[in-house]
């Protein structure tokens, strides 16, 4: 029997990706990895110089510092989790209104993140509206946007507030494909809601769990524009990776070096996500 | 159908029209190219304007007569713009040919590949031509990356009135920061006010001071690389000095948390007998506070055991970039040239790095009786700043990592100050934060820190 396609015909489908992600981030990506190994400046050609620059970045204590700073970042992603789950939970109750609270929930997600910057930076000022109402409540004025480590926190709190619309999103869609008639079984055989909860949603929403855990760690552990405006003017030990990839890069002009914290950022997220992968798994099994 | 509009063109003669107009445009293009007999050269400084506008305007002149097929773009950049500009100029391939870097970042950017050797194309010979104190800084790695501009060596400015109140004068005045430090409570004791003023936590000058006391901060590794010496017997007991003097309140608190603005400021107001800076800063204590600069005098700068005063240095240099380096090397050697420097000079209170324009009689001529009190006091003080430049010596090292050491040490420094840590504990802090600096940084070799003989007495 005549087969109905040529053979090549999902080649010519996929080629359209597989040359712009070939192009723009498989050439980008071993382009970083060749220059991580050159003495390459602002003003300089790379020259080849081995591992010279892993050698200078793990002897630099700013690199471990804003590496510290990144893995104290992604305590945002449990407290994404739970306030987007909360969030999709709540909205998820066919009650009057939740539309309107879906689209005011979601509303941060398509404000640029420059903007909102800007706004909570308004907001955290020394005689902004937080310190106020801190005020209001006998607590002193805490200075968000200068005093380490406030100043992670400040970049934090923006990217909560920007990202768990989105991923309310995420497990509105996962809460909605949960079979009814399972949750009816249970209640029928007398679990209270809680207990339906834990052990029929909650199982059956697992995947989209742990994608918004891959997903805002990933995002967490690339977080550039919060910081960059939140705690601009700091010491770049008080900030992240990335800001300290701009710094080197475009501040000091070393993509070599630059090239090499990227690559070592990448190492990590690829490490931290087989990890969480494979946690989730093994708690899935 | 209704034909559209030609307004008088035709299809045939619209193509004409177009193929004309393109081969106009191409043609004005070429000749442009072809026409222009002159080439730019950009020549960026750092905060002269709008107070060297003229003295640019007319020195740009005269090198263009000289150099006919060169036209100068002069832009004048902030202080603390420089480094970002600079950066993103060359990222863009746009770097200046010739560029004005104060010697703090100096050894950084030349870390960066940013300067061209100026050895084979240097119209003169630079040995013969700059200060002995001055031209090593820009000799990096046996490579002549930079050439001195102006320098501001380091001078003792003393108010009389208020030395007198303590019992003390311009000769009984001790010219050693040890000196100093042990008569402080004493002066302060008599009078309530500060004998001196250093700045200890920002812009600190203790690192300098101490290579200037020939306490050798560095040292070399097997391989030749310098690494830290910071943490040892001579290093404790420098720093023990200054921090004991502050606690005990001889020290004004300033000295911990401001820079350099603090000492004019505390001198200007009358609280401070004695503070060491560049002359440069004369000017304004006349402006400001005209009854203080009337007791001011001016003694040469104070001393470590090497006898040589420190001599901050603005270089020029020509970078990697510059599409003409001869003429870029030539007209830096013009900026920085005898006759250059001593216009400048003429303008305003810096000291060349010229060892000819030391012979001027602007330097060494004694002042003109007929001049005011005030300029006879700026003469004087330039004279006494002048005869101590055979000596001076720019001890800012050329190690890329400078600033990021400094930076180090000021904030473990201040904590000792302001927060009760120890001396001890400070000195084994900065010495292993120095050492993965200078490891996280380009390796440079021992001759990037300055360690000359003693000067004679």
């Amino acid at each position: 029997m005549r087969s109905a396609h040529h053979p090549l015909t999902p080649l010519v489908f996929i080629a359209p990706a597989v040359i712009v992600l070939g192009v723009f981030v498989v050439t980008g990506f071993m382009q970083t990895i060749g220059y991580s190994l050159t003495r390459y400046t602002a003003f300089r050609e790379p020259v080849y110089i081995g591992l010279d620059n892993y050698v200078r970045l793990f002897s630099s204590d700013r690199f471990w510092l804003c590496l510290l700073n990144s893995a104290i970042y992604l305590l945002v992603t449990p407290a994404l989790i739970v306030l987007s789950l909360t969030a999709a939970i709540t909205v998820e109750a066919n009650l009057r209104g939740m539309k309107w609270l879906r689209l005011a929930l979601f509303l941060p997600v398509i404000t640029p993140t420059l903007v909102g910057s800007v706004a909570w930076r308004i907001l955290l000022k020394d005689d902004g509206v937080i310190n106020t109402i801190l005020g209001v409540v006998g607590i002193d004025a805490v200075r968000w946007l200068t005093d380490y480590p406030f100043t992670l926190v400040s970049a934090m709190f923006v990217t909560l507030w920007k990202g768990f619309g989105f991923y309310m999103m995420i497990f509105l869609a996962a809460l909605l494909a949960v079979p009814g008639e399972l949750k009816e079984a249970a209640s029928i055989d007398g679990a209270s809601r809680f207990q339906v909860f834990r052990n029929v949603t909650l199982p059956a929403i697992r995947p989209a769990i742990v994608l918004v855990a891959i997903v805002s760690s990933i995002s967490a552990l690339k977080v550039f524009e919060e910081i960059f405006v939140t705690v601009r003017g700091g010491p770049i030990t008080q900030q992240t990776v990335v800001p300290l990839i701009y710094r080197v890069a475009f501040e000091e002009g070393e993509y070599g070096l630059a090239s090499a914290i990227g690559f070592v950022l990448f190492l990590v997220i690829l490490v931290f996500s087989l990890v969480n992968l494979f946690l989730a798994r093994r708690a899935g099994s | 159908m209704i034909e559209p509009p030609s307004f008088g063109i035709t299809t045939l003669s619209r193509r004409r029209v177009l193929a004309m107009g393109g081969t106009g445009l191409l043609a004005l293009l070429v000749g442009c190219g072809a026409a222009r007999p002159w080439h730019r050269l950009s020549l960026w400084t750092l905060a002269l304007r709008p107070w060297f506008d003229d003295y640019m305007a007319e020195r740009i002149a005269v090198f263009e007569a000289a150099y006919p097929p060169f036209r100068i773009d002069w832009v004048d950049v902030p202080y603390d713009a420089i480094d970002r500009k600079l950066i993103a100029a060359a990222a863009a391939g746009m770097a200046p040919d010739v560029v004005n870097l104060a010697d703090l970042n100096f050894a950084r950017f030349a870390s960066l590949g940013a300067f061209r050797d100026l050895t084979p194309d240097l119209p003169i010979d630079a040995d013969a031509t700059y200060l002995a104190g001055a031209l090593p800084m820009c000799r990096i790695g046996g490579r002549l990356l930079g050439v001195p501009w102006y320098v501001n060596p380091q001078a003792l400015v003393v108010n009389e009135s208020l030395l007198k109140e303590g019992g003390l004068s311009p000769a009984t005045l001790p010219r050693s920061w040890g000196g100093l430090v042990e008569a402080a409570p004493a002066f302060r004791a008599a009078t309530g006010k500060y004998l001196f003023s250093q700045s200890l936590g920002e812009e600190s000058q203790l690192p300098i001071m101490m290579l200037a006391e020939g306490i050798a901060l560095f040292m070399a590794d097997e391989d030749g690389h310098v690494v830290s010496n910071f943490d040892q017997p001579a290093v404790r007991d420098y720093l023990s000095c200054f921090a004991n003097l502050y606690a005990s309140g001889n020290l004004p608190s300033d000295a911990a948390t401001r820079g350099h603005a603090h000492l004019t400021d505390l001198y200007q107001d009358g609280s401070l007998a004695a503070i060491n800076t560049g002359p440069n800063f004369l000017g304004r204590i006349r402006d400001v506070s005209p009854s203080i600069f009337a007791s001011t005098s001016v003694l040469p700068g104070v001393v470590g055991d090497l006898n040589r005063i420190h001599m901050p240095v603005m270089t020029i240099s020509v970078t990697s970039q510059s599409r003409h380096p001869e003429a870029a090397a030539a007209l830096a050697a013009f900026i920085t040239g005898h006759e250059s420097q001593l216009a400048l000079c003429k303008r305003s209170a810096v000291m060349p790095s010229t060892i000819r324009t030391l012979t001027d009689p602007m330097f060494t001529a004694s002042t003109d009786a007929n001049a005011d009190a005030d300029e006879r006091r700026l003469a004087s003080a330039r004279a006494v700043a002048a005869r101590t430049l055979p000596g001076a010596v720019a001890f800012t090292p050329s190690i890329p990592a400078w600033p990021d050491l400094r930076r180090a040490f000021e904030d473990e420094f201040k904590r000792v100050l302001l927060s009760g840590r120890t001396v001890g504990d400070a000195a084994t802090r900065i010495d292993i934060a120095w050492d993965r600096m200078l490891k996280a940084s380009e390796r440079v070799t021992m001759s990037a820190v300055p360690a000359p003989e003693p000067y004679p007495s």
